[in-house]
């Protein structure tokens, strides 16, 4: 699969990477099917700026890591000199209201890259201050997945062989247009998307009749040779 | 003291009088060496054409090494201009079919999707029936486009092929007067012709020759037009396609829409 991805990005095409791999032809249409589906559909992935905005006011106020007392900061941060460490604060909104302790998990501070990272996504989502967005990003996922299941296939009749995961049937099974305008409405989209393919790539091809008098200024060049004036 | 203004004022007059009269001759001169040098039958010394047929050697060495690297950047753009065009050939003719086939994807389940919504027979003959005219506009109105794309591009092809043609023979035609010219050139040179008299029929020789190629290679700039009716009529063709695969598209979603209701 990686080997026809870099094909198609030297610019063969499916027939060529499919004679290439003939073994792995109908996996290389289907992954070809979602890369074109994900390039033509990438505008709708991304959510719109009003919804965004929603989901930015309903946010609980942010509430930075904050400790009962300087006494406890003092010691912390004593005890992360004293460490060499980092430490992350994890507020807990219930023990504290009720008079609870503050989580202070201790982090080596020459820890890796990667444990940077897991542990930068387990404090988000222990704060759960991601969790709408997150929510959010699943269901464009969801959607996207389940519009690939249903127009990316190659009919009903022919379903792949590959196995689909509980997700994919799942989504599909979602968004199936389920009337007869939302299913012309989707063929008619697709026949308007090759209409401006083809428009796209016509319009490259007017700029072919330049190359014609590519020529010019080396020909101007010719001209300018034994100069009658140089004698 | 009379007789010494009269010997002075004759004096002053006969410097007056010769100092008008040199331009006169001095002009009188330069007349005969333009009569002699167009005639070609006196030859009559100019300054600085002593050492000219000395000079005709090194001058043909010097333009023609220009000419020669002159040629040698042409060629390279030549080359240049062929692997573009291939390659933009190329890059479209894939995508193109990407394009094609993601399309055949799509819209075969769409039709997929719409049959099954299909309840009764009417309705599953009128799907069956919509994804053919729509099939057979696609391949009416892709035939069409390939057509005038690959119209288009001979065009070009021959447009290309006919410039460089013409260049090729103005180039030999020009090349062929410049040596012609030197080498008549060398010969009056070889002949004791007046060497000021050379240099002059070799600098009218070249300009002309120059002017010559400099008007035939104005000429090419006729290719403009050539190049405007192919995209014209590439245009015109690539929107009829469209138009006729929009009735078509039109009909065939209207019948369907019908039986639907």
């Amino acid at each position: 699969m990686a080997d026809a991805l870099r094909l198609k990005d030297e610019g063969k095409s499916l027939r060529q990477i499919a004679a290439i791999f003939p073994e792995n032809e109908k996996e290389i249409e289907e992954l070809f099917g979602v890369v074109a589906f994900m390039k033509s559909k990438k505008d709708e992935f991304a959510p719109s700026r009003s919804l965004l905005g929603r989901i930015l006011q309903e946010l609980p106020e942010s509430e930075p890591a904050k400790l009962e007392s300087l006494e406890k900061k003092a010691l912390i941060s004593e005890q992360m000199e004293a460490n060499n460490s980092r430490q992350f604060v994890i507020i807990d909104n219930e023990s504290e209201a009720a008079g609870g302790e503050v989580n202070v998990e201790t982090i080596p501070k020459n820890n890796s890259a990667s444990q940077k990272t897991s542990l930068k996504v387990w404090d988000y989502f222990h704060n759960f201050k991601l969790a709408p967005v997150m929510a959010v990003v699943v269901v464009i996922l969801v959607a996207g997945v389940s519009s690939y299941e249903i127009w990316g296939k190659k009919g009903a009749s022919e379903q792949p062989p590959v196995a689909q995961s509980s997700l994919l049937k799942f989504a599909a099974v979602a968004s199936k247009p389920t009337t007869m305008a939302g299913a012309l409405d989707n063929v008619l989209n697709s026949i308007n998307q090759d209409l401006n393919n083809e428009t796209s790539l016509f319009d490259l091809g007017t700029a072919d009749a330049n190359l014609v008098t590519f020529d010019k200024e080396a020909l101007n060049g010719l001209t300018n040779t034994y100069n009658e004036n140089s004698l | 003291m009379k007789t010494v203004y009269n010997i002075t004022s004759l004096g002053l007059l006969g410097a007056v009088l010769f100092g008008l009269g040199t331009p006169v001759f001095s002009y009188a001169q330069t007349a005969s060496t333009s009569i002699s040098t167009t005639t070609g039958t006196t030859a009559v010394s100019s300054p600085g054409s002593n050492n000219f047929c000395a000079n005709v050697d090194k001058f043909d060495a010097t333009e023609d090494q220009k000419l020669v690297d002159g040629i040698a950047n042409y060629e390279k753009i030549k080359v240049t201009r062929t692997q573009v065009l291939n390659q933009n050939y190329a890059s479209r003719d894939a995508q193109q079919e990407i394009d094609r086939d993601n399309f055949n994807v799509d819209t075969d389940a769409g039709l997929a999707a719409l049959q099954e919504l299909a309840q009764t027979d009417a309705e599953k003959k009128a799907v069956v029936s919509f994804g053919q005219i729509i099939g057979n506009a696609v391949s009416a109105r892709r035939k069409a486009v390939d057509a005038a794309v690959k119209s288009f591009r001979s065009g070009l092809d021959q447009a290309i092929n006919t410039r460089k043609a013409n260049i090729d023979n103005y180039l030999a035609a020009f090349k062929s007067a410049i040596d012609g010219i030197i080498s008549k050139a060398k010969t009056d040179c070889a002949n004791g012709v007046d060497q000021s008299l050379i240099k002059k029929n070799m600098q009218d020789g070249i300009k002309s020759a120059r002017k010559v190629f400099s008007d035939s290679i104005v000429k090419l700039d006729k290719v403009s037009v050539t190049i405007s009716t192919l995209l014209a009529s590439r245009k015109s063709a690539f929107d009829k396609a469209h138009q006729d695969f929009n009735l078509a598209l039109t009909k065939a979603k209207t019948d369907l829409e019908a039986t639907f209701k």
